[in-house]
């Protein structure tokens, strides 16, 4: 795992680099420092990262678009700040969890927890998707999203007007911030399980299901009875 | 008798030749001065008067009718000599016929000479007695009215004879007058009644007016202004009420030119707190200089005035009123919205003066009431913009208070310094207690000065310093404050070089290990100038942090204001070590730019410099 601390208090800066090596233990590839984000987001395509430990202020506007552009990238962010009082703002826009200052070791664990865990979930679902767009973040809402389609290294959000978001996160690190109304059908699909029609079974254990659009995506095999139960 | 009538009847009404005798015969109201005719415009339309005769002399023989005066001196009623022995002025009066609306049986008449008054021989009244010498003669009153018998009363040529003497009539003019007219008795003591209302109403509702102010300015406000508007108003009040004592109490005929001489500096008085008004009201630059026009205006006027003192008393309040309206004009032109009021009362009182320049007692109170009003509209509208900004200032005061404290209980910066304090508790338990200790200190000092208006300059750096000391552990660089030529006892605002302080830490990087800030204060008197140098590497601020809000500055801006109003100057500019802010208290210190009016553009903090 590689991890980004963005944190300009040297204390509180060598506290997370010292927790992260003590949690991650030989899951940890590589750990940088830095004081600004802006100093280290110019130079996360040539060594990306997995984990963003970010202290930032959220208040006012230029702290959220910040926020934006940090949960558009292919990484985890996870907010360690004092100002609690954005905390809610930052989930909705999709960070993986918020862990406020002054914090213990185990809080971090949990945080790192949600990030390398299976099935690991966001502290608090997302509101909306921030994808990067022309340059720009644009936030799509959850709410227009029907399903998710994985395509490798990135994901693409299928949106109810039947428009194509590209995404830089995989699948599985988008899953972990969507609500559980999503539900993960396909190595290669995640949809919105009230978007669902109906739930076919073809020949040959082959399964589908069919949404209220008329779309049919596949259901993998090992997900098809989970699957029925939860559409009951 | 009744011959005599029915001739002069037949003369009458054939429209009789003007000068069959060599008289010329007049209406009274264009025997007098402009200024006095509309004493005279209402008499009955067939009174007419012959031109008078005059005679240095005394001979009881001269009041009678037949008596041939043809020889005298032709003089009018304003020609007579003043303090010249007793003299004799005869004239004619020709009545209309008994059919007319009204029998003019009485005779009124003001003047401040002492005489006796025979109508067709007949002795029918005095004011005073006249006499030869200043000691021998007795000054009557002012104002008088007589009856003329009945029997002496029809149509056709009366004599009227007037012998009189001037010792005491108080003018120190060489001449001296009367004024007569010839009306029905109601007709003419009604002119008293006229004459006295008004003043005696105005007298009494400015006398009210300029009490108010008076205690307003004792128990409410002790701002110039009030006195200045009770200084006029009771000068007013003064004024029409010794002109209603005139017509209401008949004071003695040599009290009247003191009583005239009282009613023109007490005009001058008007003019003088009128402008006094305007001038301390709207804080016009330059007040010795309008004071020295005003006197040099007042001394022109009294030079090239005519002798007639009520004229001048006008003159001088014209030349007040123009220059208070001129005054108030500037502070208009300078944004203050209060002026309007005293330019629409002050024109308009300018405008009836204009109109009619001659006397300043008949409807003078009236004349004057727009400016007054207008000077109290601006009075009140500015008390009015003065309460809302002191409601302002009281909850500013409050806000600042807690916007201090907020500033330094605030989450970010006592939970990164908690957060640091545990780290260093684990690492290094030693920087944790210096730490705590200096985290305690700075608090200490914050519950000191936070309900402070203003603290000692040295409370304010242990508290910078106390800050750099907490600050200096959680970042583990080297942070100080050196400070030059500061006296310790100056006070400002609290945490105003702390918020400074909190500024640079947040948009300066350590140069070297090292953030170093360099506090140069110089006062004198009750001005002050302090330059804050804060040493570091500036980058760029990283957005979202809350200086780049202006909270900081807006602290400042806001703390200064409170204490300092109008009077002060923040300046901030990046310099090649760092950051330089210059702090200016005083009058001195910003000639003609009061802080409030400063730009945002050119005032900055560290890191809040514009893009």
């Amino acid at each position: 795992m590689r991890v980004l601390i963005v944190e300009d208090e040297p204390l509180l800066a060598q506290r997370l680099e010292r927790f992260c090596r003590e949690i991650l233990g030989e899951r940890l590839e590589s750990i940088r420092v830095a004081t600004l984000f802006s100093e280290a987001s110019a130079r996360l395509d040539e060594s990306p990262i997995d984990l963003l430990l970010l202290d930032l202020n959220l208040h006012g506007r230029d702290g959220m678009q910040l926020l934006a552009s940090s949960v558009a990238g292919s990484f985890h962010t996870v907010i360690v700040s004092a100002n609690t009082d954005h905390a809610l703002r930052a989930f909705e826009y999709g960070v993986i969890d918020f862990v406020p200052k002054p914090f213990s070791k185990e809080r971090l664990a949990q945080a790192l927890q949600r990030v390398t865990g299976i099935d690991g979930r966001a502290a608090c679902a997302a509101k909306f998707v921030a994808v990067r767009k022309l340059g720009k973040v644009e936030l799509v809402p959850i709410d227009r999203v029907l399903y998710v389609e994985g395509a490798g290294a990135y994901a693409e959000l299928v949106l109810d007007d039947g428009r194509r978001e590209l995404h830089d996160k995989t699948l599985e690190k988008l899953h972990a911030l969507l609500p559980p109304v999503f539900e993960r059908i396909h190595k290669s699909y995640v949809v919105r399980l009230n978007a669902v029609k109906a739930l076919h079974a073809a020949e040959g254990s082959h399964y589908e299901v069919e949404l209220k659009n008329g779309l049919r995506l596949p259901v993998g095999r090992t997900r098809y009875k989970e699957l029925r139960e939860k559409l009951g | 008798m009744t011959v005599t009538f029915a001739t002069v009847a037949t003369l009458w009404s054939a429209e009789t030749p003007p000068a069959r005798d060599g008289r010329t015969w007049r209406h009274p109201a264009e025997l007098y001065h402009a200024a006095l005719r509309r004493w005279f415009v209402d008499l009955p339309a067939e009174l007419q008067y012959s031109e008078g005769r005059f005679q240095t002399g005394d001979d009881l023989r001269w009041a009678q009718p037949d008596w041939d005066d043809r020889s005298w001196r032709a003089s009018n009623f304003w020609d007579l000599p003043a303090r010249a022995g007793i003299h004799w002025l005869r004239f004619r009066v020709r009545m209309g016929d008994r059919g007319q609306l009204r029998i003019p049986g009485g005779v009124m008449t003001s003047s401040v000479i002492a005489y006796e008054l025979f109508w067709d021989g007949v002795l029918v009244g005095n004011s005073g007695v006249p006499g030869m010498s200043r000691e021998a003669e007795v000054p009557g009153r002012v104002d008088n009215w007589f009856s003329i018998p009945a029997h002496l009363l029809g149509p056709g040529e009366h004599v009227v004879a007037i012998r009189s003497s001037s010792y005491r009539c108080g003018f120190p003019a060489e001449r001296s007058g009367i004024r007569v007219m010839i009306d029905a008795p109601g007709v003419l003591q009604e002119k008293a009644t006229r004459e006295a209302v008004g003043p005696t109403l105005a007298a009494g509702a400015m006398f009210m007016v300029g009490m108010a102010s008076l205690i307003m300015w004792l128990l409410a406000a002790r701002r110039g202004t009030l006195l200045m508007l009770a200084v006029m108003c009771t000068a007013i009040a003064a004024m029409q009420a010794l002109h209603a004592v005139r017509w209401v109490f008949h004071y003695p005929a040599d009290w009247h030119h003191a009583a005239l001489l009282a009613m023109k500096w007490l005009v001058v008085v008007q003019g003088l707190s009128l402008v006094a008004f305007v001038v301390a009201h709207f804080a016009l630059p330059g007040r010795w200089r309008f004071a020295g026009a005003l006197v040099a205006a007042f001394a022109i006027v009294a030079w090239v005035s005519p002798e007639r003192i009520n004229v001048e008393g006008v003159y001088m309040l014209a030349v007040g009123v123009a220059l208070s309206l001129g005054g108030a004009i500037w502070a208009a032109r300078h944004r203050r919205r209060d002026a309007w009021p005293s330019i629409a009362g002050l024109s308009i009182t300018m405008l009836f003066l204009l109109a009619e320049l001659e006397d300043f007692r008949t409807n003078f109170f009236l004349k004057f009431l727009p400016a007054a009003l207008g000077l109290v509209a601006s009075l009140a509208l500015h008390l009015h913009d003065e309460r809302r900004r002191a409601q302002a200032a009281k909850l500013a005061a409050a806000r600042l208070e807690l916007e201090l404290l907020k500033k330094n209980i605030q989450p970010h910066f006592l939970l990164n310094t908690l957060a640091t304090i545990l780290e260093t508790i684990e690492q290094e338990p030693k920087t944790a207690a210096a730490l705590v200790e200096a985290l305690a200190g700075e608090f200490r000092i914050l519950s000191r000065v936070a309900g402070e208006k203003l603290i000692p300059l040295g409370q304010e750096l242990e508290l910078c310093r106390a800050h750099l000391r907490v600050m200096s552990l959680r970042q583990g660089v080297s942070c100080s404050l050196e400070v030059r030529g500061a006296d310790e006892h100056t006070l400002v605002p609290p945490a105003l070089f702390h918020t400074l302080v909190e500024n640079g830490l947040t948009h300066l990087q350590p140069r070297a290990g090292r953030l170093e800030f360099e506090l140069t204060a110089e006062s004198r008197a009750d001005d002050a100038r302090y330059v804050l140098v804060a040493r570091g590497v500036r980058h760029p601020a990283e957005p979202g942090t809350p200086a780049r809000e202006g909270t900081g500055l807006r602290y400042i801006k806001a703390r200064l204001e409170e204490s300092f109003t109008g009077r002060w100057a923040v300046r901030g500019a990046p310099v090649a070590e760092g950051w330089e802010t210059v702090i200016e208290i005083g009058n001195a210190a910003v000639p003609g730019r009061p802080g409030s009016e400063m730009r945002p553009g050119t005032v900055a903090l560290p890191g809040e410099q514009p893009a």
